[in-house]
């Protein structure tokens, strides 16, 4: 029933499908790419859009649809893997926080409550900063600066998950804590953890892309999309498709997520709905 | 804070004089000259004794204090900060007041559409078509700078729309959820005008959840303000980060990530105080 609803959400259907085909684009990229994303080409430095050069070529003679194609893979896969660090750190320190309570619930709550104290994205620079700039250092600061908000929300769910008759029965049985942990409690206040995850993998995009803007994130050569935004930066008056192909395919990746976020959220969770 | 900087892997002397090929004694020196040779925690006490009397040290690489350079800064962020927000306020309210009481009709779609627009937007983005537009164009707004209106305009609605996009959506689902109140019945049947029913009484209990999502916004707008002002050529605190942590320069991102989280904790509790003028039924103390 639940599925049959999520297909009658517009969004979700219309973010769902728009987000395939980023995907679809970015797995088969070595397909689909006119040429490598690396080859420079002196020949065709800063080209128009055209038919030779779909989107251009950038400064370098690079062809620019190849790089987009390419820089859709480093961008999902750094949404996907910062996303899945905040989500396991946050539901350990979670679900450590709400079912043992006392002293652990103090310390891991206070820990949390510094991390808050940080705008996200100067969360974010500060790990960069204390890891070294490279792609998968940025990866992992963005899934720091996600950790708070998981660890928050699932604590609330198990603080009031324990306290259910199923908890009760299991250590009367003689359950083990871990099996009452992962068999009991998880499978059942994992589910606003996913819906945020969903939500969060829009902002986490634009978190690594603003990370490799600042050149934090992935260098060059590297086809990042925040890094040729970066890179087109200089060269807007004369080139200014260098800058305008990147931005839109960030756009249209944490647009098409966003939708998609919101349509889990409205069909999964709807007590979390705007 | 001063742990994560204290992890990071060789320091600013080391990565300074690196490109000058400068002797391990020269190194040694420095790295006495600024404490950095002592022991994390008599390290972290001296750091703590000195922030509490204003002194956070200074800059490795200009060589000047970093509250002076945290000062000279200061105003230009606060300036772009408060800018941005009352674009996003502004903006925000509007959008979210118009959608909710047009609910279910084109204008809150569209208005819906625009905000998903305006949240999926990277700054970096915008900021740059703002340029592309606004100055290379139409050579209405300069390009870069700091200071006067004109050169605030643009990093301020670049930083501000996306702000603005979660205010509009926050807004239209708390007013829509009051506007089914009982009292807001009772006032349209009484046949006060709409704008009165709407702005009075309806909007003060939908503000609740707004003020708080303006509070955590101004973290968004403060870490936002960092890639703004790169975009815009504009001096400020953010840009003053930045340069810090691509030279490791451990004193100027101690003094700037707290100078803006200090803003961001106050800004949050204003925000917590306000809660009880909004609904009297909350009061603290």
């Amino acid at each position: 029933m639940l599925w049959r609803r999520a297909l009658r959400h517009r969004g979700l259907v219309l973010g769902g499908a728009l987000l395939l085909v980023i995907v679809l684009a970015a797995v088969l990229a070595p397909q689909i790419a006119p040429s490598d994303p690396l080859v420079v080409d002196t020949q065709a430095m800063m080209a128009p859009p055209g038919s030779r050069h779909l989107l251009g070529t950038d400064a370098l003679g690079r062809d620019l649809f190849s790089r987009v194609l390419f820089g859709g893979r480093i961008s999902l896969l750094l949404g996907v893997i910062s996303v899945t660090i905040s989500l396991v750190l946050g539901l350990l320190f979670g679900i450590a926080a709400g079912y043992f309570g006392g002293r652990v619930d103090e310390v891991i709550m206070r820990f949390i409550d510094v991390l808050l104290a940080f705008p996200g994205l100067l969360l974010a620079l500060l790990a960069v900063f204390a890891l070294g700039a490279s792609l998968t250092n940025a990866m992992i600061a963005v899934g720091i600066s996600g950790i708070p908000l998981f660890a928050r929300v699932t604590r609330g769910e198990v603080l009031t998950a324990k306290e259910n008759l199923y908890v009760e029965a299991a250590r009367a049985l003689g359950a083990p804590e871990r099996v009452i942990l992962w068999g009991h409690l998880l499978p059942n206040i994992i589910a606003p953890n996913i819906v945020i995850a969903t939500l969060r993998i829009g902002t986490s995009i634009i978190f690594g892309a603003s990370l490799s803007f600042l050149g934090l994130g992935a260098q060059a050569p590297t086809p990042e999309w925040g890094l040729m935004l970066s890179q087109g930066r200089g060269f807007l008056a004369v080139a200014w498709w260098m800058s305008f192909a990147p931005g839109l395919a960030i756009f249209l990746t944490v647009m098409a997520s966003n939708l998609l976020g919101d349509g889990v959220r409205d069909v999964f969770d709807p007590r979390m709905s705007t | 804070m001063f742990g994560a900087l204290y992890v990071v892997p060789g320091d600013a002397i080391d990565s300074m004089l690196a490109e000058t090929g400068a002797r391990p004694q020269d190194v040694a020196r420095l790295k006495r000259e600024f404490g950095l040779d002592q022991p994390f925690f008599t390290q972290y006490r001296t750091f703590l004794t000195r922030a509490l009397r204003g002194d956070l040290g200074r800059s490795l690489r200009q060589r000047i204090p970093v509250t002076t350079a945290i000062a000279d800064q200061l105003p230009a962020t606060i300036e772009l900060t408060f800018g941005a927000l009352a674009v996003s306020i502004i903006i925000g309210l509007g959008l979210g007041i118009v959608a909710a009481v047009r609910s279910g009709t084109w204008v809150d779609t569209v208005t819906m559409i625009v905000s998903l627009v305006g949240v999926s937007m990277p700054i970096f983005w915008s900021g740059l078509l703002l340029i592309f537009l606004f100055s290379l164009k139409l050579g209405w707004l300069p390009a870069a700078g700091t200071g006067g209106l004109a050169a605030l305009t643009m990093p301020a609605f670049a930083l501000g729309m996306s702000g603005a996009a979660i205010i509009a959506r926050v807004t239209r689902s708390s007013l829509l959820e009051v506007l089914g109140r009982e009292y807001v019945r009772t006032a349209r049947a009484k046949g006060l005008a709409e704008r009165v029913v709407v702005l009075r009484h309806a909007m003060s209990n939908a503000m609740i959840s707004v003020i708080t999502i303006v509070g955590i916004q101004f973290g968004a707008l403060l870490g936002g303000a960092v890639v703004v002002e790169v975009v815009f050529g504009r001096q400020g605190i953010g840009f003053l980060a930045a340069e810090a942590i691509r030279t490791k320069d451990f004193p100027m991102v101690q003094g700037t990530v707290l100078a803006a989280s200090l803003a961001f904790v106050l800004v949050n509790l204003c925000v917590d105080l306000s809660y009880g003028w909004f609904d009297p039924r909350i009061r603290y103390g």
